[in-house]
C-alpha cells in the first residue's frame, strides 16, 4: 500500500487507457504520455498496461507502506527518497516508512510514477485509468487527495530486496530536453479530412508561425492561439469521430488539439492530426510554451513511428537486462 | 471515410449501421482496431504497420459499395420529459423561432419517432435525428460551461439527452430522468445506433 501525503486534482491513476467502448462515446483515456508510463512499468518488471499515476500538480508526495520497487519518468524535477536526492528516470527499492518526494520539473509538464505489481483499482470497462470527464474509473473516478491510501497487485515475481538503483535516458527525450528552453517543440502533423477547405495563405501560417499554448489546456484538449486560420468554404459539418491528436479549427480560426480524453466524436473542421508517436511532446508541453508544426506524408509518419518503436524495444531490452 | 451529401440521410446512415455493426464488413477487415460511427461518416482507426493506408482505403470503398441498407429494426424508448422544466429553459426560444406556441412546440416535438444516427461526443449520448424542420435552432452563441444530466436539448437540426453534467451548446427544453450511461451496467449505453426514441410529455417526473 502506498499513502499520498499531497493534494492534486490532476493526479491521476492511469494505464493505457480503454479503447473497446469509443464507438458509446467513452474517450480512449489514459496516461497523456504514454511512452514514459510504459517505460516506468518496464523498469519495475511490470506488465506495460498496469496502471501507475500520472503526476501533473507538484511538489507531490507519496509514503510507502510496504517494500517495494518503485520508478518515476516524464518530466521530473528533484526526485527524493527522504533525503537522499536522484534526477532522471530512475528506478529504486524503498521500504515501508519511506517517502517520496517529487519537485515540479524545469522543462515539461507529467511525471509518471510506477509501482512493482502496479496500482489495484478496478478495473472499468477493462481499464484502471481514471475518466476525469466522466468521473469514472482510477481511484473513485477522481484525482488524488492528501490521506488517499491505494493498495498495489502482487508482483508476478517476488522483487528482490535490493534491486540496483539505475537510470536511463531515452535519446528521444534528451534532445527535447536540450530544445525546450529555447526553441519551439516541432509537432509532425498529417492533413486530415478538411484541409483541403484551408486556404493556402493559412496552410503557410500553420507550418511557419509557432502556437502558444493557451491556460486552456487539459487532458480533454490544449487550445492554441497564434495566427487565424480562415477556411476557403465554411459549411457546417455533421458531427464526426475524431481521436487523441486531431486538430480542429473552430471559427475563431485558433486550432485546438484534442487529447487523451478527447470526446468521441466532434463538429469542427480539422486541419491536421499529430502523428501518434509525437504526441507526448504535446502532452509533456506547458501553457505558454509554443509548438511548431509541420506536415508530413503517411510514410513519413510511419517511419517516425518505427523509430521510435524500435528505441522503446532496445531501452525495454537494457531494463529487462537490469531486473 | 465522409459520405455526407450536405444534408443528413437515413439512407446513407442505414448503410453505416450495416456497414458498421459488430461483425460487420469493416470489423472483417484486417487491421483495423477502432470503429467511430459519426452522422453519415465514419472513423476507422487501423495498425498502419498492418496494412498500409492506400490498401486500406481500397478495402473500406469496397466495403461502402457493397453496403446495403440495415433492414433491423431497434428497439424504442419511451423518453417522459417535463418540458420547460430546464434550469434557464429556451422552450420559449425555440417556439418563437418555429413561430408556433409552447403547446404546439412539445406538440410537434413529441409528435415524432427519432432515430438515433449514432452514439459519441460523451459516453452514452445519443445522436438524434428526425427532428421535424420547424424546431431546428441555432444552438447558443456562448455554451454553457455545464448542463445538468437529463437536460432534452436541440442543437441545430437535432436533438437529444444530456448523459451526464457537461458543457453544451444546445437549447434546453425540458429534463427527463434516464441514465443514458451507467460503465458498471452490463450494457453500459441504453441506445445504441438504429434505436428509435419517442419523447413523452409529462407534468411532473416521479
Amino acid at each position: 500500500m502506498i499513502e499520498i501525503l499531497s493534494n492534486g486534482a490532476l493526479n491521476l491513476v492511469q494505464d493505457l487507457g480503454r479503447h473497446e467502448f469509443l464507438n458509446i462515446g467513452v474517450s480512449s483515456g489514459g496516461a497523456m504520455d504514454t511512452q514514459a508510463l510504459q517505460l516506468a512499468n518496464a523498469m519495475v518488471g511490470n506488465q506495460p498496461t498496469d496502471a501507475g499515476i500520472e503526476v501533473s500538480i507538484f511538489p507531490f508526495r507519496v509514503k510507502f507502506l510496504q517494500n517495494t520497487c518503485f520508478s518515476c519518468t516524464g518530466s521530473i524535477g528533484t526526485l527524493k527518497l527522504n533525503d537522499r536526492q536522484h534526477s532522471g528516470w530512475w528506478t529504486a527499492f524503498a521500504q515501508a516508512g519511506d517517502v517520496l518526494s517529487i519537485a515540479p520539473p524545469v522543462h515539461g509538464a507529467r511525471a509518471y510514477l510506477a509501482f512493482a505489481g502496479g496500482i489495484d483499482v478496478p478495473l472499468v470497462l477493462g481499464s484502471r485509468s481514471t475518466d476525469l470527464k466522466s468521473g469514472f474509473g482510477g481511484h473513485l473516478g477522481r484525482g488524488l487527495r492528501k490521506g488517499d491510501v491505494l493498495n498495489l497487485r502482487r508482483h508476478t515475481q517476488t522483487p528482490t530486496r535490493r534491486q540496483a538503483s539505475y537510470g536511463i535516458a531515452p535519446p528521444s527525450r534528451m534532445e527535447l530536453l536540450q530544445n525546450s528552453s529555447t526553441a519551439p517543440t516541432t509537432i509532425r502533423v498529417i492533413a486530415n479530412a478538411e484541409f483541403d477547405d484551408f486556404t493556402k495563405e493559412s496552410i503557410k501560417l500553420f507550418e511557419r508561425s509557432g502556437y502558444r499554448l493557451t491556460p486552456d489546456c487539459n487532458r480533454q484538449g490544449f487550445r492554441l492561439e497564434g495566427a487565424a486560420l480562415k477556411r476557403v468554404r465554411t459549411q457546417d459539418l455533421l458531427s464526426h469521430g475524431i481521436v487523441p491528436g486531431t486538430i480542429q479549427v473552430p471559427p475563431s480560426g485558433q486550432p485546438i488539439i484534442q487529447m487523451a480524453e478527447a470526446n468521441t466524436c466532434g463538429g469542427y473542421p480539422k486541419i491536421g492530426t499529430v502523428i501518434e508517436p509525437d504526441l507526448w511532446r504535446v502532452a509533456q508541453s506547458r501553457p505558454g510554451q509554443s509548438l511548431k508544426f509541420t506536415f508530413v506524408d503517411f510514410d513519413q509518419g510511419l517511419e517516425v513511428a518505427q523509430k521510435i518503436q524500435h528505441e522503446m524495444q532496445s531501452l525495454q531490452n537494457s531494463i529487462s537486462l537490469m531486473t | 471515410m465522409d459520405m455526407s451529401q450536405g444534408k443528413f440521410s437515413l439512407e446513407t446512415q442505414r448503410r453505416l449501421w450495416s456497414m458498421c455493426r459488430e461483425g460487420g464488413a469493416l470489423a472483417k477487415i484486417q487491421s483495423v482496431r477502432h470503429i467511430q460511427l459519426g452522422v453519415n461518416n465514419v472513423l476507422v482507426s487501423f495498425d498502419p504497420q498492418e496494412k498500409h493506408p492506400s490498401e486500406l482505403k481500397e478495402l473500406l470503398v469496397r466495403a461502402w459499395s457493397q453496403a446495403a441498407p440495415s433492414t433491423v429494426k431497434g428497439k424504442l424508448l419511451e423518453v417522459p420529459v417535463v418540458y420547460g422544466m430546464a434550469e434557464g429553459s429556451e422552450l420559449e426560444t425555440v417556439a418563437n423561432n418555429a413561430n408556433m406556441s409552447i403547446e404546439e412546440t412539445i406538440a410537434l416535438h413529441t409528435s415524432v419517432e427519432y432515430h438515433v444516427a449514432c452514439i459519441g461526443s460523451v459516453p452514452g449520448f445519443a445522436y438524434l435525428v428526425g427532428l421535424p424542420d420547424p424546431l431546428t435552432t441555432p444552438r447558443r452563441t456562448v455554451p454553457r460551461t455545464r448542463v445538468p444530466k437529463g437536460a432534452v436539448g436541440i442543437g441545430g437540426p437535432q436533438t437529444g439527452v444530456m448523459p451526464m453534467d457537461m458543457p453544451s451548446g444546445w437549447n434546453l427544453i425540458g429534463m427527463t430522468h434516464l441514465d443514458l450511461f451507467d460503465p458498471q451496467r452490463d450494457t453500459p449505453s441504453l441506445l445504441s445506433p438504429g434505436d428509435r426514441v419517442r419523447f413523452i410529455s409529462k407534468s411532473s417526473l416521479k
